[in-house]
């Protein structure tokens, strides 16, 4: 159970890296993992191919960072969602959200 | 006596000690070393006398000191009783004993005791001892005094959320319809659930339902509710469109809610007639439809409430024709997601069998959740679960011929028109009405609203249109083949028609209620009847015949038009003032 990042200075990219379960346990971790990050010049990517869980407050904690990217469809993309996690994503309709891959 | 000798502090001034010796020079001894710290002294020369002042000078009693081997009762019993009787504030004990004696020590502290000082004493290693044992009462006294207002608060939290559930569950609860002809199950995991279900008729007769999920649980998640269920009820009696009012709760919670909140939700509209099915899923399990060709799957097909500021395009209902015996199942993700003992959710256990088990003009709801029940016996509830089913039957819709209109003053006129197989499923008074708004004050008079409207019912109903007599009562067993026949004429198919007219206008002193009921029968010949005097069908012990002279009794007058087939009750009030 843990959120770590990568910052990418050349693709201008933050990833945010989640190992299993996505909860509101992670909350502050999350949010420190992208509040001083500039977001007018980065774009987010959040790695989900760790989570093994994601409940209705992980959904609320990316839709915090999508607003905090500037509340646009193409600022932050979702990677990696194994299959229980992205039927969570489908069910909230969250590719009309975030960019899935 | 010793006198003290620090002239600004008097006597007593740290407190009382409890010396308990039974050797008087030695108690002496240590009573006098006392005093010259600072401390009153009181003395006891066993274990059991020790008890008794502790008890008698309970909360003045700072220190004690207490001797090992005494006869009655020994230092140890009496240091397990001294700390039994005062859980609550720290008294520091401290063992005495002769300096070789280290097991009895050890004895002293496992019974309780807090420190020990051996014998012969040194003035200067009691003092240090006393010092030490002030400095852990403080630290005591100071975490006890902090603990206190958070123990409070937390009853007061408790209370507070007692309270509100109480005012949530009433304020959505009571004003939901039909609940009766629902499977229903709300199980909320914090006292406040996250889980919602409102229902209300539309004005064509049929029902909407709505079944929301709040992120997150308890009193945050919940808080939301109240304006949901306000908009949701107000703009479902005025027949507003399905869009219209997801996009009204949209917004509403949009506005209400921080980012990270929103509310899954299915809503489904059931036409009056029972034969179309509009529904949306945003966000919830998918809800699943059993019709005579099969199961259904309603699957979520756009976002959730509240996340974006207006709806999306993709957020169209979709619709689906329906049939009488047609059953509906909708629930939150808490059903799925419940875990049995072994960690593994009911989605991937008897869900799905019990599912496909589930059989056209059935009902699924017992069954789910007595598989529900049987998965997660011995395990603690994660997360709200709310299930509801919905079973298409006649007695579900008020009917389609449903009017009501309201005058300035007050006053009103609701009518409802039951057709065919509609004709046995009036539904009371206080369920038809109370939604409506209509009862409002006139609570006091229910009882016999619902006796006048259910006698002239059960008439124009089981004489007018299934024209069964009353003398069949008569028979040995008359009762039962009136009602035998009576179900079975229903059951047949009977057609025709029931008209219901209530109408109330307020007065100066009280109000005026006509309860008017036209059936489509042959009429009978009311000639005979309207001579006879309702006091003698009271009284009489026939078994029948009694509801029209009850209705009498209650009502300023009862008259009958048309041969019969019109009725017209008249019920006043005056309210005493």
């Amino acid at each position: 159970m843990s959120v770590t990042r990568r910052v990418d200075e050349q693709k201008s990219q933050v990833t945010i890296v989640i190992d299993g379960r996505f909860d509101f346990a992670q909350h502050k971790a999350f949010r420190d993992a992208y509040r001083d990050v500039d977001a007018k010049r980065m774009t987010f990517v959040v790695d989900l191919a760790g989570a093994s869980y994601l409940d209705s407050s992980a959904l609320g904690m990316l839709l915090l960072l999508r607003d905090y990217a500037g509340g646009d469809a193409t600022r932050v993309s979702i990677i990696g969602c194994g299959e229980d996690v992205r039927r969570v994503l489908k069910i909230a309709n969250f590719e009309k959200l975030f960019q899935l891959d | 006596m010793v006198k003290h000798k620090s002239a600004e502090k008097p006597t007593g001034w740290r407190g009382c000690a409890l010396v308990v010796d039974d050797d008087s020079s030695s108690r002496h001894l240590l009573a006098r070393m006392l005093h010259h710290e600072g401390f009153r002294v009181e003395e006891a020369c066993d274990g059991e006398e020790a008890v008794t002042k502790f008890t008698a000078l309970y909360s003045q009693i700072d220190i004690v000191f207490m001797d090992a081997l005494m006869p009655r009762m020994d230092g140890f019993e009496a240091t397990r009783r001294i700390k039994a009787l005062n859980k609550l504030d720290f008294v520091p004990l401290i063992f005495q004993s002769a300096l070789q004696d280290e097991d009895t020590l050890l004895r002293g502290i496992e019974a309780g005791g807090d420190d020990f000082i051996t014998k012969p004493y040194n003035h200067a290693v009691l003092r240090a001892r006393i010092l030490a044992m002030e400095r852990v009462r403080d630290l005591q006294r100071r975490v006890a005094a902090e603990h206190l207002p958070l123990l409070e608060l937390l009853e007061r939290e408790d209370e507070e959320q007692v309270l509100a559930e109480r005012i949530f569950s009433q304020a959505i609860k009571n004003r939901n319809v039909a609940t009766d002809q629902l499977g229903l199950l709300l199980r909320p995991a914090a006292m406040f659930s996250g889980d919602l279900v409102l229902t209300q008729h539309l004005p064509d007769g049929g029902l909407r339902v709505l079944l929301g999920d709040f992120t997150g649980h308890g009193l945050a998640a919940a808080v939301a509710a109240l304006p949901v269920a306000d908009a949701f009820h107000a703009m479902t009696r005025k027949g507003v469109e399905n869009e219209e009012i997801l996009a009204e709760l949209n917004r509403k919670l949009y506005q209400l809610l921080p980012i990270e909140r929103f509310m899954a939700a299915c809503l489904i509209s059931i036409s009056g007639d029972g034969q179309m099915l509009h529904w949306w899923n945003g966000g919830l399990p998918s809800a699943w439809l059993r019709t005579q060709d099969g199961l259904h799957e309603l699957a979520s097909h756009t976002l959730p409430l509240g996340i974006l500021p207006e709806l999306p395009d993709s957020a169209e209902l979709r619709q689906h024709a329906l049939q009488l015996g047609d059953s509906l199942l909708m629930f939150s993700d808490g059903l799925l997601e419940a875990q049995n003992c072994d960690g593994i959710p009911f989605e991937n256990a008897a869900f799905r069998p019990t599912l496909k088990a589930w059989q056209h003009t059935e009902t699924v709801f017992s069954k789910m959740i007595d598989a529900l029940d049987n998965h997660c016996l011995n395990t603690e509830q994660a997360d709200d679960i709310a299930v509801v089913e919905i079973p298409l039957n006649c007695s579900l819709f008020t009917t389609p011929q449903l009017t009501v209109q309201r005058a300035a003053n007050g006053g009103w006129t609701w009518a409802i028109e039951l057709h065919d197989e509609h004709l046995g499923n009036l539904r009371s008074v206080d369920a038809m009405l109370r939604p409506l708004g209509l009862l409002d004050g006139l609570d006091a008079h229910l009882v016999a609203l619902e006796t006048i409207i259910a006698e002239l019912y059960s008439n124009a109903l089981e004489h007018g249109i299934l024209k069964l007599s009353s003398s069949l009562k008569s028979a040995p067993d008359g009762f039962e083949m009136y009602y035998e026949r009576r179900a079975d004429s229903l059951n047949a198919g009977c057609t025709g028609c029931i008209h219901l007219e209530i109408n109330y206008q307020p007065t100066n002193t009280g109000g005026c209620i006509r309860i008017r009921f036209r059936d489509s029968g042959t009429g009978f010949d009311v000639a005979d009847w309207q001579a006879s005097d309702p006091n003698i069908a009271l009284a009489a012990a026939r078994p029948w015949g009694r509801g029209i002279a009850l209705v009498r009794q209650l009502c300023e007058s009862l008259t009958y038009q048309d041969q019969g087939r019109l009725v017209e009750a008249v019920y006043r009030f005056e309210t005493v003032r």
